[in-house]
C-alpha cells in the first residue's frame, strides 16, 4: 500500500514537471515557426481551384512570364456592404499610418520578434530615402499579441479605433488573422500581407480585404509531389510527418490528393501534437521501418530541429535510409539548419523558399540585397538580416507602402484605393527570387505561387538551388471555403 | 480612539463602507466605458471573462479545497458549445441563423459543463490535493484532444476550429454594430460577472457554503457532522464547471473563433485561473476580480515593458533608446508575480483585510435571546472577547493549503 503511494507520488512529481515544462513549450510551440502556423484553414479544397500547370512536370516550367498574372479582370472594391462606406473611400491626409500586431514577448517571440525589426526598418529607410508618402512620412504602430488571436484582436481594435491606422499588414499567424478576419472586412480596413500562407486569405468574394503574404501551403505540396515523381519515378513511396492542427492538416491533406494525382503511394503516416516538443523517436522509428523513398516533414519551430536530429541519428543507425525529406518552407532559415550541421541531419534536407538568402556570395552585387543589407545595419544593427523573418518583416511592409503608393499615383489614396491597388498588384520585389511573377486580380486572389526547391549543404553551409524555380503565379484562383 | 474599531454586520458604518467600496468600483467602470481607449476596454472585457471563470474556480478550489487544473477544459467546453450551436454544426429548437440572438447559448454552455463537471467531481471523492490536480489535468488535456480529434471534425471543426460567427449587441442596447463590439462586450461581461458573483457569495453564506468550508478545512470532520461528501463534491464541480463554461462561451463569441489549440483552452488557461485566484486571494468574494485585473493589466504593462523598455520606468535609466531585448516582456511579468507571491501572501484581497482589520473590524451582530437581550452563550464572559472570537471565525479564512505555499501554477 505505501508503495503504492509513494510511486503515484513519484509520477504525480513527474507529471507536475512535465505539465510545467508543457505550458511552456505549448506557447513556444504554437508558435514556433510558421507564422501561418496555428490554424491553416481548409486548404484541404484548395486543390480544386488548383487545376491549373501541366503539374506533373512542374520544375521544368521555369517562369512562366504570363503564367496568370495581368490576364485577368481587374479587382474593384464594393465598399457598399461596409460598416462606414464613406471612411473606406475618404482621402488618407496627413500620412499613412500602418499598423501590426506580432509576438514580441512569449514563447514565440525568439521567433517572431525580429520580423518586427524588419518591418521598422524598412519603414524607416523608405521615409529617409523617399521622403515619406507623398511628403508626409509613413508611421508605423507594431503591438505584441504572444501570438494569442484574442490578444490580436485587442491590439487590432486599438490599432483601428484609437490609432486610428490607414490599413494592417504583416500579421502573424493564421488565428490571430483569422480571429480578426470578419471584424476588420466589415469595418473594411485593409488586412494586407497577413503572414502566413493559409488558403483562407484568397477568400476573395467573403473576404476582399484581407491578403497573404507567404506562398500558399498547397503550393508548397505541389512542388514537393511533382519533385518525388521526377526523381523517384513511378510508384514512388512517400510518408507523412506533420504537426496535429491545422497548419499540418492543411500540407497532409494538399499532398495525399496530389500523391494520388502523381501516383506516389502513401506508405506512413507520422502525427505529432503541437505542444509537444520532445525528440519523435517513435515516429522516426516508424518511418525508419516504412523506408520510404520520400518524406515529407510539416513541424512547428523547434520541432523542425528535432525532427532533423532524429533523421541524423536514424541515418547514422541504418545506413539503407536515405529518402528525400522536405522541410516546409516555414523551417527555411539558414540560421536554423545551420544549428544542425554537426549532427548532420540537415544534410541534404529539402525545403523552399521564394526570397533570396542574403548571406549567400552570389547576391553579392545584387541592387535590392545590398540595398536591404545596408539599411539593416543603419537602423538596426543588432538584427540579424541573414534571419529570414526579418526579411519577411521588410517585405510586408514593402509591399503595403508599394500597394499605397500606387493607389496614390491613381489617384485615389483612400482605404478603398488601397486594397484595389494590392488586389490587381503586379510587382516582385528585388528580395524575391529572380525571374518569378507575382500577381493578383480579380481572378487570382493569391500573391506569391512561385517558389524554389534548395537543398540544404552541410559542406558549403548554406542552401543550393534544386532543379528551376517553378512558377504558379494565378494557378490557385480564388478560395471558396 | 482605541485600534481596531469595531463595528457590526449590517450597521450604517458597515454599510458606509460597502457604499465606498461599489462605489470606488462603479466609479472606476464608468470611467473605463467612456474615457478608455479601445484597447483597453477589449482589456477589461478580457479581464472580467477571465474573473467569471476564477470565480468558479473559487466555488471548487478555494472554499471547497479541491485542486483543480480542469477549469481550462469548462472554459474550452463552453467555447466549443456556444461556437457549434451559433453555427448551427449541432441541432437546436431555436432560431441559430439569427446572429443577434447568439446570447442563449452560454445557458447552453452552463448546462452542458455543469453535467460534465459532476462526473468529473466523481474522482474526487477518492483523491487529494495533488492527485486531483493531475486527475484534473488529464481531463484539460483529454478534451483538447477531443475537439481536435478527426472524426468529429464535422461537428467540432476538429484541428480547424470553428470560425466566421459573431455576437453583434442587440438593437435596444443603443450601441451601434461592430464599431461598439467592445463597449457590448465589456457591459455583457460586467453584467454577468455580478451576476455571477452574487450567486457565488449567497451559496457561500448558506448552509452548502458551510458545508464546502468544511469540507476544505477537515473533510473527515466535515462527514461525521453530517455533511454529503458525494453530493457537495459534485454539485459543486458541476457549478464550478458552469461558470467556466459561461466565461469560455463568452470568450468565443468575444473572440469570433474557436480551435483547441487557443492557448487558454489548455493546461496555460487552468494555470492563468489558478494564478489569477491566489493572487486575487482564494476564498475572497473580491478575489477573482481583483486576481484578474492584476493579471491581465499586468501582463500588459509587462508586455509595453517588452515592446519598448527604453520608455518604460523601470528601465528607462538602465537601456538606451530604442532598445530590445528579446522576451523581456515575459520576464518582467515573472518578476513582477514572484514579487507579488513574497510580498502580498493572502492574495490581494486577503492582505487588504488583514491590514484592514488591524484598523477596522466588522463583528457579526449578536442573536438576540429571549427579551432582547444579547444571549449569554453568545456574548460568554465578556461580550466583547465573544463576539471578536466569533468575527475571526465568521469569514472562511484563507485555505491552509493554498495560502501558505507556493500555489503550483507560480512555478511554471
Amino acid at each position: 500500500m505505501v508503495r503504492t503511494k509513494k510511486l503515484f507520488a513519484l509520477a504525480a512529481a513527474g507529471a507536475l514537471v512535465l505539465a510545467a515544462c508543457g505550458s511552456d513549450d505549448d506557447s513556444s510551440s504554437s508558435g514556433t515557426d510558421a507564422p501561418a502556423a496555428t490554424d491553416a484553414p481548409d486548404a484541404t479544397d484548395a486543390p480544386e481551384s488548383t487545376d491549373a500547370p501541366e503539374s506533373t512536370d512542374a520544375p521544368d516550367s521555369t517562369d512562366a512570364p504570363d503564367a496568370g498574372g495581368s490576364s485577368g479582370a481587374e479587382f474593384v472594391i464594393d465598399t457598399e456592404n461596409c460598416d462606414d462606406p464613406d471612411a473606406a473611400t475618404a482621402p488618407i491626409e496627413g500620412g499613412l499610418k500602418i499598423g501590426t500586431s506580432i509576438p514580441l514577448s512569449g514563447g514565440p517571440a525568439v521567433l517572431f520578434a525580429p520580423f518586427g525589426d524588419g518591418q521598422q526598418t524598412y519603414i524607416d529607410w523608405y521615409n529617409e530615402n523617399n521622403g515619406g508618402l507623398d511628403g508626409e512620412p509613413v508611421e508605423l504602430v507594431i503591438t505584441d499579441d504572444q501570438y494569442t488571436p484574442d490578444l490580436t484582436k485587442t491590439n487590432v481594435d486599438g490599432l483601428i479605433f484609437d490609432d486610428e491606422v490607414d490599413l494592417l499588414s504583416g500579421i502573424i499567424g493564421s488565428g490571430s488573422n483569422l480571429a480578426i478576419q470578419a471584424d476588420v472586412n466589415a469595418l473594411c480596413v485593409p488586412q494586407l500581407w497577413a503572414s502566413t500562407g493559409a488558403s483562407d486569405w484568397g477568400n476573395i468574394d467573403e473576404y476582399p480585404w484581407t491578403t497573404g503574404l507567404l506562398v500558399p501551403y498547397a503550393i508548397e505540396s505541389r512542388v514537393w509531389a511533382d519533385f518525388i515523381s521526377q526523381e523517384a519515378g513511378d510508384g514512388a513511396t512517400a510518408a507523412l510527418f506533420y504537426v496535429n492542427n491545422e497548419f499540418g492538416q492543411s500540407y497532409a491533406d494538399n499532398f495525399k490528393e496530389l500523391a494520388d494525382e502523381n501516383g506516389i503511394e502513401i506508405i506512413g503516416e507520422e502525427v505529432i501534437d503541437p505542444a509537444d516538443s520532445g525528440a519523435p523517436s517513435g515516429q522516426m522509428t516508424n518511418l525508419v521501418q516504412a523506408n520510404p523513398d520520400a518524406i515529407l516533414a510539416v513541424g512547428l519551430g523547434g520541432q523542425a530541429s528535432a525532427f532533423m536530429t532524429e533523421l541524423g541519428n536514424a541515418k547514422a543507425a541504418n545506413p539503407d535510409f536515405d529518402p528525400l525529406v522536405y522541410m516546409t518552407a516555414t523551417a527555411a532559415n539558414p540560421l536554423f539548419f545551420d544549428t544542425l550541421v554537426e549532427n548532420g541531419g540537415s544534410d541534404g534536407v529539402y525545403t523552399s523558399s521564394n526570397v533570396k538568402f542574403v548571406s549567400d556570395e552570389q547576391f553579392a552585387d545584387d541592387e535590392a540585397v545590398q540595398t536591404y543589407l545596408e539599411a539593416m545595419a543603419t537602423y538596426a544593427p543588432d538584427a540579424n538580416p541573414a534571419d529570414t523573418s526579418v526579411l519577411a518583416g521588410w517585405l510586408s511592409m514593402e509591399l503595403a507602402v508599394y500597394a499605397a503608393q500606387q493607389a496614390l499615383a491613381a489617384g485615389d489614396l483612400s482605404r478603398a484605393g488601397i486594397i484595389n491597388a494590392a488586389r490587381n498588384i503586379d510587382y516582385v520585389p528585388g528580395l524575391l527570387i529572380d525571374g518569378i511573377t507575382a500577381s493578383m486580380n480579380a481572378d487570382d486572389a493569391f500573391y506569391p505561387e512561385a517558389t524554389q526547391l534548395v537543398r540544404w549543404d552541410d559542406t558549403a553551409k548554406a542552401f543550393v538551388v534544386a532543379g528551376d524555380a517553378v512558377d504558379y503565379n494565378g494557378s490557385l484562383g480564388t478560395y471558396t471555403p | 480612539m482605541e485600534l481596531p474599531v469595531r463595528y457590526t454586520r449590517g450597521s450604517w458604518q458597515n454599510w458606509l463602507g460597502r457604499a465606498v467600496l461599489f462605489g470606488g468600483v462603479g466609479l472606476f467602470m464608468y470611467r473605463a466605458v467612456t474615457e478608455w481607449s479601445r484597447s483597453g476596454l477589449g482589456l477589461l472585457a478580457d479581464a472580467l471573462i477571465i474573473a467569471i471563470a476564477v470565480t468558479g474556480l473559487n466555488l471548487i478550489t478555494g472554499y471547497t479545497g479541491q485542486l483543480s487544473l480542469g477549469q481550462a477544459a469548462f472554459f474550452a467546453m463552453g467555447a466549443f458549445v456556444s461556437a457549434m450551436l451559433v453555427t448551427g454544426r449541432i441541432w437546436t429548437p431555436f432560431i441559430t441563423d439569427n446572429i443577434w440572438t447568439p446570447g442563449w447559448t452560454m445557458l447552453a454552455a452552463a448546462v452542458v459543463c455543469f453535467l460534465v463537471g459532476m462526473v468529473v467531481g466523481v474522482p474526487a471523492l477518492r483523491l487529494k490535493g495533488i492527485y486531483l490536480a493531475l486527475v484534473t489535468l488529464v481531463f484539460t488535456e483529454a478534451v483538447r484532444a477531443f475537439f481536435k480529434y478527426d472524426e468529429f471534425a464535422g461537428v467540432t471543426g476538429g484541428a480547424t476550429g470553428i470560425k466566421g460567427f459573431s455576437y453583434l449587441p442587440p438593437s435596444w442596447t443603443g450601441l451601434e454594430g461592430r464599431a461598439d463590439l467592445v463597449t457590448w462586450f465589456f457591459w455583457l461581461s460586467l453584467g454577468i460577472l455580478i451576476v455571477v458573483s452574487i450567486l457565488s457569495a449567497g451559496l457561500i453564506r448558506s448552509r452548502v457554503g458551510r458545508a464546502m468550508v468544511a469540507v476544505r478545512d477537515n473533510e473527515t470532520a466535515a462527514a461525521v457532522m453530517g455533511v454529503n461528501l458525494f453530493s457537495i463534491k459534485t454539485v459543486v464541480f458541476g457549478l464550478s464547471g458552469a461558470i467556466a463554461g459561461v466565461a469560455g462561451s463568452l470568450f468565443a463569441l468575444k473572440l469570433t473563433l474557436v480551435e483547441a489549440d487557443v492557448p487558454i483552452f489548455g493546461l496555460f488557461g487552468s494555470v492563468t485561473f489558478l494564478v489569477a485566484m491566489v493572487v486575487g486571494g482564494a476564498a475572497q468574494n473580491w478575489g477573482p476580480f481583483v486576481g484578474a485585473m492584476f493579471y491581465v493589466f499586468v501582463n500588459d504593462f509587462a508586455r509595453s515593458v517588452g515592446e519598448d523598455p527604453s520608455g518604460s520606468i523601470f528601465l528607462g535609466w538602465f537601456v538606451g533608446e530604442g532598445t530590445k531585448i528579446d522576451g523581456l516582456g515575459g520576464v518582467t511579468f515573472g518578476v513582477l508575480l514572484i514579487l507579488f507571491a513574497r510580498f502580498v501572501p493572502f492574495g490581494a484581497v486577503g492582505t487588504m483585510r488583514m491590514w484592514r482589520s488591524k484598523a477596522v473590524l466588522v463583528v457579526p451582530r449578536v442573536p438576540l435571546g429571549a427579551g432582547g437581550v444579547p444571549s449569554a452563550e453568545v456574548l460568554g464572559e465578556s461580550g466583547a472577547v465573544g463576539a471578536e472570537q466569533a468575527a475571526t471565525n465568521i469569514d472562511p479564512a484563507e485555505p491552509p493549503g493554498l495560502a501558505d505555499e507556493d500555489p503550483p501554477g507560480m512555478a511554471t
